[in-house]
């Protein structure tokens, strides 16, 4: 695991001793803070920090998750990456 | 040309909790945060064209599984887009839409910890985030 190394010019806000807000376009976010044995610190995204789930997404919206069968016939024409 | 673009797109929901939590966080002034802002205007206005759809992976490289969902890379019409949108698809009563499930970078850097759109998706569709 590698440690994320803070930028004088990033916004930091303390929420306590073991937790900062980034407020960067790359690194926004809310981590935990955990020092590492060799001395740097490991930042770890908050882990109840990303809102709602998909699950009460579709539900407020109104809609049902289609099944994979539905999503091929409509989607499955479209092009995929190797991103994610 | 109304019915010609309804056959082209698919319309999208955006949840205020949802989105806010991605990019409310963001800098009022950061290209991101207006990045996001403005693919939510589009797309909640005309939208989503199928051309700007990419399916996402059920199994993903970076541990994330995103069967069911597809993504758009932002900002549209730009040939530099580092930014993904990552939308869920649903069936409701007005028929095929697109439901928001995420924003932010598609590949972060290597010593990055702060979480991608695709794991803010996973993490979002499966409770707890990606391992690899």
């Amino acid at each position: 695991m590698c440690g994320l190394v803070l930028r004088v010019n990033t916004d930091v806000t303390l929420h306590h001793v073991r937790m900062v807000t980034l407020d960067d376009p790359d690194f926004a976010g809310t981590y935990t803070v955990e020092p590492h044995s060799d001395g740097t610190l490991i930042l770890e995204p908050v882990d109840d920090d990303v809102g709602p789930f998909a699950a009460t997404l579709l539900r407020r919206a109104g809609a049902r998750p289609l099944t994979p069968k539905e999503f091929a016939e409509r989607f499955g024409d479209l092009p995929t990456d190797d991103e994610g | 040309m109304t019915r010609r673009r309804a056959a082209r797109s698919v319309g999208a929901r955006f949840d205020a909790d949802a989105f806010e939590s991605d990019v409310g966080r963001l800098r009022a002034d950061s290209r991101a945060r207006r990045v996001a802002e403005e693919a939510r205007a589009a797309f909640t206005g005309e939208g989503v064209e199928r051309t700007e759809l990419v399916r996402c992976a059920a199994e993903g490289r970076d541990g994330t599984r995103l069967a069911g969902c597809l993504k758009a890379y932002l900002p549209l019409g730009e040939s530099e887009r580092p930014f993904r949108m990552v939308l869920i698809a649903g069936g409701g009563e007005a028929g095929l839409e697109l439901v928001y499930l995420a924003f932010g970078v598609g590949d972060q850097p290597r010593a990055s910890h702060a979480p991608s759109a695709y794991a803010i998706a996973h993490r979002r569709l499966h409770g707890r985030w990606p391992s690899l």
